[in-house]
């Protein structure tokens, strides 16, 4: 979220897509309620389904999944066209008026620097016209400005088109645009409300980017009661991506190394970003490397040396993408010998569960660190694998739960909330970071013992704990923050941090959350005492437990005043600049504290980003400088914008690339569109051990269209086989209205759902049927996040 | 606090240090006979009220875990209920955060390492000794078989590419930024958890 | 002010608590004085002054007629004694009293008090304390009890409320942390309660066979202090100031655990 929870309430408009909040995150939900209920606040879903979010919004536009690019293009587009954007907005705080270089092209759903080979874009192709001063050329005016080129490349997004691809018919859209419309009005403000139904797609990347510029041509991005807003479906998910446990980055959002890099000034050179705006702060790009050094420091202490280049070497240097999927592509091509699973279970997790446990098969060994047994724990048992047969030693360690340990959580809203222990841990269980610490120590002692390949990051690394193999969370948590190794002080915030090894932070983003004075993710001034707790009134409690960075409760803050330093709605402050004492107030400034914006020189609002600004147009995606509408690889039409270059053409399809057999299917043998999702009663898997709330939704089932069960003579409680190309689901139907037919380029398509939480792991093991047996195998461009969301089947009454 | 507020305190105190009870008289004379018969035979437990976070999604709703120690020493875990000061769910909870309790305690918790040879049809149970050293050993084994020092086209690049971790979504962050710290030391470039997925 | 309610409580818990009718006489004798009020707004300058002449020869005899003997008979002499409106200034300016001079100062002056709303705040001035946090943000004085907010869904937990020994205001305070020192770690932080059976997962009733479903002991380690807490989430019908007489028992639990309440209410306990 660049907002927080609590923040929602300020919006005049939300927009929900690809989210069902009322069911998902109901607590959550409560501040889109306070929304509408306390300022009139109008609320818009557009999901394939009608849930119970829908029930209480003022529309439900019934959406064909997938397709929310072009949804947001439409929008896009009505904005531009009669000119609703929020112009002083848009000029001062977005690349509007960047010029760019003419070799850029988009031509039959191609964009230029398209590799035939690679089946990738060099997406340095797409980039500014650069000027004799070094920096971006600007003019808005120019035919290929940013905001000219956006005018061009969205205008195909016709309210037509729009319902051609998405099934939305015109007049509901037209209905949504009018509103959305007056969101580009200063005293208006909107706000974009996502989840997993936009992440997990092909193009998950683009679909939520699609809300980001729209959010940035009407001014919302910055705002109280605006942003785009993730909804993180685990506890601390947030964290530990903040904290770096994915493939392509270091604590602190830092990338990971490339081979080829040499040292650190090549480490800069490509990952940092450059500063394009002579009143760019730049201040990520700028500091870079003392972020990494830091981390150095923090890893490798006296073995990382100004000489040695801070023991750069140690880092590993991914070949390449090392995501979810390419874990199980690499199994499944027999590159990967062992796994390491920590409460997640990799047979009901990702898609293709069928092809999960093939690659799981061809391991030498698994191990499993989790309070229950899991679906990955049993794979070799699962109802059709014979155990003999599988030559993968397991190993099943019981590690503690959640209650049973401390340490923070961060929530979706980027807080960070230290929870106590509760419970001692039960039976043999130990936690997680324990059996990590001993397993490390063990192997540390068998390369000192033994030798081995490259021992020296292993024997190197710092363990600054009182007890190696038991650190508390308290001694991390205070490496995390870092400090200044001449004083020995836990440092106050990432600004003081430095180059020259002499300072340590194990993410620079949470420096400050833990200076000398105590852990501030501790602290509990809520709304016991709102006069007292939250000075501004505007939900900030900037002392209820600590957010990142620097305990800012709203991401990109600057842009919430003009260029005066005027808030745009002096109702909704989100900070000001105060000219008296020379400072800026209200929320922690994501911007320079006593940088006076009257001086021309003053920095640029997004001090992130090398342009100073908010990026409508970007380099740093694989699919496309601005986003574009694709079709799900498995679609029952083609792309009415181009049907010659219908899916996205640089989504990495694992399966051909590897040579394994073609495992997608077509409209042909499986006319259907299927969506996955979640119920309220359970999370994931994990509460398949729940007996509450196992009574409460006990069986695995799908969800089909009245009509079509009509076409069928499926009944509600009948039994009915759905199977993609790549596995089936034998379980009961629920007839229902609530997942209507829509019409796809003059095509009836019907959408069926699939709720994910049953294995035959569980309270009920006779609901064995695994949902993603019928997920495809293929991700993100950019991210490869897998695409768990739309999909073929076919459907059949047993 | 200051020497007034003590003060204040001391006097306050007495008459709560004054039901010390004299004959069944409180200080001021009721009779107490009858209250301290039903005290007696009262069962009263202290509850500990710890502050936790829901484990559920990612809302962050901020909890209040009462708990007490049994006479043999184990701790029970009593309830669990939202934190009315929260500014995020204001005491608020939806029904997995209310029975996040049972997810807590449950007899269906992993009892002990369990240990699955190859081609073996069930579990064995194992010691911590026994599981460490073997996973520990499988680690240096196959670091040790799939490192690549340097790459094809003579790059420095110092890699697992044998081995993945995947998982924490429900660690602290404290917890996932060791396993972070600790994989990466390995040299482990297949590393994953919930956000993809 | 509503008195009504506080008597009607009062006559109902006679009979579900036998062990407290006495107490709970006196209390109701009281609130018939502080009926006699009716709409006069005190002077908040020269409260003990007014007090002593409005207020305490009503006092004096409905203590006389509902009280045991020895606080009948030192309300009595107190009265006598010329000292009673230098004994309310006292109460008024935060300073330190006998168990029987508390009695007759609160007994007078809590239902101007409250009759004051603000102003109570005027009426306190000599009072050094600070005001909000764990001190009554309105007089400075000190919580008698701890109030936990109803609400209609079960899966919600509502705030807490202090109420003011002085003058009964109620003010926000923290669910978890110590209302005496500020206490917040979960360690040093005990509710004891009446044991439950089994677990319980939502705040419904369910039928529980507890004497004080809705009362229970919020206790800190740190400063050996504790509070009555007062649960409507459990109790709606409950009044606070009234129930919390008839936690008696718990009171004498508490000092048995070597526990001292913030402040004693109005009957010492």
């Amino acid at each position: 979220m660049t907002n927080h929870w609590r923040d929602i309430r300020h919006a005049d408009l939300m927009l929900i897509n690809g989210a069902n909040p009322a069911e998902a995150h109901p607590v959550g939900f409560q501040w889109m309620m306070r929304a509408k209920i306390e300022r009139g606040g109008k609320m818009i879903h557009t999901d394939p389904r009608f849930t119970r979010t829908s029930a209480v919004s003022d529309k439900h536009l019934r959406i064909r999944t997938g397709t929310d690019v072009a949804y947001f293009g439409g929008l896009i587009n009505y904005v531009l066209q009669n000119n609703l954007e929020h112009k002083e907005y848009v000029r001062f705080a977005t690349n509007a008026s960047f010029v760019i270089k003419e070799s850029y092209n988009f031509t039959d759903g191609m964009f230029n620097g398209f590799d035939e080979a690679k089946k990738v874009y060099d997406t340095t192709a797409w980039a500014y016209e650069i000027g004799p001063d070094g920096f971006a050329v600007q003019d808005i005016d120019h035919p290929r400005s940013v905001l000219n080129l956006m005018r061009a490349h969205y205008s195909r997004y016709t309210p037509e088109m729009v319902e051609r691809i998405t099934g939305i018919q015109r007049a509901d859209f037209l209905e949504v645009a009018k509103l959305v419309g007056e969101m580009g009005r200063p005293d208006k403000v909107m706000t974009i409300i996502y989840a997993v139904g936009l992440t997990h797609h092909t193009t998950g990347v683009q679909l939520i980017r699609s809300g980001a510029l729209l959010q940035l041509l009407l001014g919302n991005m910055g705002r109280p009661g605006g942003g785009m807003n993730a909804e993180r479906g685990h506890a601390n998910i947030q964290g530990n991506t903040d904290h770096a446990i994915s493939w392509d980055i270091l604590p602190g959002y830092l990338r990971i190394p490339a081979p080829g890099q040499k040292n650190i000034d090549d480490y800069i050179a490509r990952s940092a970003a450059k500063k394009l705006h002579a009143n760019s702060l730049n201040f990520f790009g700028a500091n870079y490397r003392k972020f990494l050094v830091s981390l150095l420091k923090s890893w490798y202490g006296d073995a990382a040396t100004a000489a040695n280049d801070f023991a750069f070497a140690h880092l590993p240097k991914p070949a390449s993408d090392a995501s979810w999927l390419s874990i199980f592509d690499a199994a499944l091509r027999g590159k990967m010998e062992g796994l390491m699973l920590s409460g997640m279970t990799a047979t009901s997790i990702g898609p293709d569960s069928n092809q999960v446990l093939q690659a799981l098969s061809n391991l030498k060994w698994l191990c499993v660190m989790d309070a229950y047994s899991t679906t990955s724990s049993e794979f070799w048992r699962e109802p059709s694998i014979d155990p003999s047969k599988v030559q993968t030693e397991v190993i099943l360690l019981p590690a503690t739960h959640w209650i049973e340990k401390d340490g923070s959580f961060t929530n979706s809203g980027r807080w960070a909330q230290w929870k106590e222990a509760v419970l001692p841990p039960e039976g043999e269980a130990r936690h997680d970071h324990w059996i990590l610490a001993e397993v490390f120590d063990r192997v540390r002692a068998l390369y000192k013992e033994q030798g081995g390949k490259y021992p020296e990051p292993v024997l190197q690394l710092v363990m600054p704990y009182k007890d190696v193999r038991r650190p508390e969370l308290d001694e991390i948590a205070k490496e995390i923050n870092g400090k200044d190794l001449i004083t020995g002080q836990r440092l106050t915030g990432f600004a003081l941090l430095k180059d020259d090894g002499t300072t340590t932070a194990g993410d620079w983003i949470y420096t400050g959350h833990y200076p000398e004075s105590g852990n501030l993710t501790k602290r509990r001034d809520g709304i016991q005492d709102p006069a007292k707790n939250d000075p501004t009134g505007m939900g900030y409690y900037p002392n209820w437990a600590w957010s990142w960075p620097a305990n800012r409760r709203v991401l990109y803050n600057r842009a919430s005043a003009d260029s005066l330093g005027r808030p745009w709605d002096p109702k909704r402050v989100g900070i000001q600049w105060d000219a008296v004492t020379g400072r800026w107030t209200g929320d922690v400034p994501d911007y320079p504290a006593t940088a006076d914006p009257a001086k021309p020189d003053s920095p640029l609002p997004f001090i992130m980003t090398g342009e100073g600004t908010g990026r409508l147009f970007s380099n740093g995606v694989a699919d496309g400088p601005f986003p574009e509408h694709y079709e799900p690889i498995e679609s029952p039409i083609d792309n009415p914008l181009h049907p010659k270059v219908s899916a996205t053409p640089v989504a990495f399809k694992y399966d051909e690339r590897a040579g394994r057999p073609n495992r997608f299917g077509t409209s042909a043998d499986y006319p259907y569109v299927a969506t996955s999702y979640r119920l309220t009663e359970h999370e994931h898997y994990v509460t398949q051990h729940v007996d509450q709330l196992v009574a409460l939704q006990p069986e695995a089932f799908v969800e089909v269209p009245a009509e079509l069960a009509k076409e069928k003579g499926i009944a509600t409680g009948d039994r009915v086989r759905v199977s993609s190309k790549r596995g089936k689901l034998e379980v009961r139907a629920v007839v229902t209205a609530r997942l209507g037919p829509l019409t796809i380029d003059g095509k009836k398509v019907y959408q069926i759902g699939i709720p994910i939480h049953w294995g035959f792991v569980g309270i009920n093991t006779s609901q064995h049927w695994l949902a993603n047996a019928l997920t495809p195998f293929v991700g993100d461009a950019s991210s490869r996040t897998p695409e768990f969301k739309a999909f073929l089947v076919n459907i059949e009454k047993m | 606090m200051s020497e007034v507020e003590v003060s204040r305190r001391q006097f306050l105190q007495i008459g709560a240090a004054g039901t010390g009870v004299l004959g069944g008289l409180s200080p001021l004379g009721f009779d107490l006979t009858q209250a301290i018969t039903v005290k007696q035979k009262l069962r009263i437990e202290g509850a500990t009220v710890s502050h936790s976070v829901c484990p559920y999604c990612a809302v962050g709703c901020a909890l209040l875990a009462y708990t007490k120690k049994n006479a043999d020493g184990k701790v029970e875990l009593l309830q669990i209920e939202g934190d009315p000061d929260s500014p995020v769910n204001e005491g608020r909870l939806c029904p997995k955060g209310a029975s996040a309790l049972q997810l807590a305690v449950s007899r269906r918790r992993v009892p002990s390492p369990m240990y699955r040879e190859p081609g073996a049809k069930e579990w064995k149970t194992v010691s911590w000794d026994f599981a460490l050293d073997r996973l520990a050993r499988n680690i240096k084994a196959s670091r040790d078989r799939t490192f690549v020092t340097t790459d094809a086209n003579g790059n420095l690049v110092n890699r697992c590419e044998g081995i993945a971790f995947a998982g924490g979504a429900a660690f602290s962050s404290e917890e996932g930024y060791l396993a972070t710290k600790l994989m990466r030391s390995l040299g482990y470039v297949y590393l994953e958890q919930q956000a993809r997925v | 002010m509503d008195l009504d309610s506080r008597r009607q409580r009062a006559w109902h818990l006679r009979e579900r608590y036998p062990f407290a009718q006495q107490m709970l006489g006196v209390y109701v004798a009281v609130v018939e004085v502080w009926g006699s009020l009716e709409n006069e707004l005190p002077p908040p300058g020269e409260l003990a002054s007014w007090a002593g002449e409005k207020m305490l020869p009503g006092v004096v005899k409905a203590t006389e007629a509902a009280a045991p003997q020895p606080l009948a008979v030192a309300t009595h002499d107190l009265a006598r004694s010329g000292r009673a409106v230098e004994v309310l200034a006292g109460w008024l300016a935060g300073q330190e009293l006998g168990p029987a001079e508390r009695f007759l100062a609160r007994a007078c002056l809590q239902a101007p008090l409250e009759a004051l709303r603000e102003e109570a705040g005027t009426a306190c001035a000599a009072d050094p304390a600070p005001r909000g946090g764990r001190h009554c943000p309105r007089c400075g004085g000190l919580p008698q009890l701890s109030i936990r907010a109803g609400a209609d869904d079960p899966l919600v937990r509502g705030q807490r409320q202090l109420s003011c020994a002085r003058c009964a205001h109620r003010w926000q305070y923290s669910a978890s942390s110590c209302p005496s020192c500020g206490e917040s770690t979960g360690a040093r932080r005990t509710v004891y309660a009446e044991k439950h059976d089994g677990p319980v997962v939502s705040r419904t009733a369910d039928g529980g066979t507890e004497l004080f479903a809705h009362l229970s002991i919020d206790a800190c380690a740190t400063c050996q202090r504790y509070l009555i807490d007062v649960d409507s989430g459990r109790d709606a019908r409950a009044v606070p100031e009234v129930d919390e007489l008839v936690a008696l028992p718990l009171d004498l639990y508490a000092n048995e655990q070597g526990l001292s309440k913030v402040t004693p209410n109005l009957m010492g306990f």
